[in-house]
């Protein structure tokens, strides 16, 4: 009896071993059948590749809810202030054929990985993020510090240097918003920081930072911030124009 | 007359009490010596002069956004991880100066430099980054300043890491990134001003 129960366990698994090999040996001869007929049907079938968008831009108002960055004259907090200076540019933009998404409109405590999130799904042509101060003076326009020759990530792109292939289009976004507040006679500083979520956009991307324009006129003040508002309306008009990424790169997934 | 169980019981109890008050002092000689047994007194070791020597510090300015070298003199002792913690002390020590371009408060802003391999781990103090200023130029700089004058002292050091009060930190006052390792080269940076040219490049 005990004998026959043997047999029984060895032939059992001698076929599935059996079933298992063939199922391995046809997997790959799969795809030698070549289709006999409409053979230009798969070699013709790219993805359809969706256009990327040219006018949509990301406003990512820094800090919100439990966050409420830093502290300002006038009683005032950064999440105010970035609140309120999207909400100014917001009309402008549209007004200039953007279309426009924020991470946040109301006063949400968002963690920079989800604004990051949010930015990269967007497939925003350019994401700004909204920063104020009470150090320094005038408008810092701040891009990512990740190193400019570092080689090109590959899939899947990492997550802390998700920038890198995005950092010579914000490069150019930067001059460009440079120039236009430069032309608005406001003093700028183009710099460099790892400020989160900068290294994790894949859009070209660049940090806005108001400081007091100067003793008199602080980040609070709503004339300031209208004149900043418009050049940086003025610099992104101009970057769609001339620096923006083309419109459907061949074969390029996005 | 006193009946005899009211004398027994009389002496009894000052028998006991006796013994109480024995075994109080008992108690009392014992904690004191325990209590002096902590007590050190190995003298400290004599403070030894140090000279003042040239260090390289990379100061901040708020005002234009940029990282300068300058030479400066002070008295660093020879334990590599002391003397970084020092020279940082005094770097931020120029900071809480009345005249300085990247005002920070006065105060110890290092606890202390781990110096590995060839990576430098600054613990930066609770107290120094809950009265940083706030902002990305402002945090950046700082940072900078810090790496740069590390990396001038320390040219072996590849990588510089921040802690605070020990422990990993997302930003230094809500912006600059605490959590990534900074590589340790020389910070000197003034901003380059938007130009036509770089826009078609």
């Amino acid at each position: 009896m005990t004998i026959h129960h043997h047999q029984i366990k060895t032939a059992a698994t001698l076929c599935l071993l059996a079933l298992s090999a063939a199922a391995q040996t046809s997997a790959p001869l799969a795809p030698k059948t070549p289709p006999q007929k409409d053979q230009s049907f798969y070699v013709n079938q790219t993805p359809t590749v969706p256009k990327p968008p040219r006018n949509i831009i990301l406003l990512d108002p820094a800090h919100g809810g439990d966050d409420p960055g830093a502290s300002l004259p006038n009683n005032a907090v950064e999440k105010e202030v970035t609140q309120a200076f999207a909400i100014r540019l917001k009309p402008l933009l549209a007004s200039a054929g953007f279309t426009v998404i924020t991470t946040h409109d109301t006063d949400a405590s968002l963690p920079t990985d989800l604004r990051a999130g949010i930015a990269n799904h967007s497939r925003a042509v350019a994401c700004l993020i909204l920063h104020a101060t009470s150090s320094g003076a005038g408008i810092h326009i701040a891009t990512s510090a990740l190193p400019d020759d570092a080689p090109q990530p590959h899939n899947p792109i990492p997550w802390d240097i998700a920038q890198t292939a995005s950092l010579p289009q914000s490069l150019r976004l930067a001059n460009e918003l440079g120039l236009a507040l430069d032309q608005a006679k406001l003093p700028i500083l183009l710099i460099r920081s790892s400020t989160p979520p900068l290294d994790n956009l894949t859009c070209p991307a660049a940090a806005i930072e108001l400081a007091p324009l100067n003793k008199d006129t602080p980040v609070t003040d709503t004339t300031y911030q209208q004149q900043a508002a418009q050049a940086i309306v003025t610099a992104l008009t101009s970057y769609r124009t001339h620096n923006a990424p083309p419109a459907n790169p061949a074969g390029v997934p996005r | 007359m006193i009946p005899r169980y009211q004398r027994v019981l009389f002496w009894i109890l000052i028998g006991g009490i006796a013994l109480m008050a024995a075994f109080l002092l008992h108690g009392c000689q014992q904690a004191h010596k325990r209590l002096t047994a902590f007590n050190d007194a190995t003298p400290i070791a004599a403070p030894t002069p140090a000279t003042t020597e040239d260090v390289t510090l990379y100061l901040a300015s708020d005002a234009d956004g940029s990282i300068t070298a300058t030479s400066s003199q002070v008295a660093l002792p020879q334990d590599p991880s002391i003397r970084a913690r020092i020279l940082l002390d005094h770097l931020i020590a120029q900071y809480a100066l009345p005249t300085s371009a990247h005002p920070l408060q006065p105060g110890s802003a290092v606890d202390d430099v781990f110096l590995l391999k060839n990576q430098a781990v600054v613990n930066l103090r609770g107290s120094f980054t809950d009265n940083h200023p706030s902002g990305v130029l402002v945090e950046d700089l700082t940072l900078q300043s810090i790496i740069g004058t590390l990396h001038a002292a320390l040219p072996q050091i590849t990588e510089i890491r921040f802690l605070v009060d020990g422990e990993p930190h997302d930003t230094l006052a809500g912006h600059a990134n605490l959590q990534r390792t900074y590589p340790a080269t020389d910070t000197t940076f003034k901003p380059t001003p938007p130009s036509e040219e770089a826009t078609q490049q």
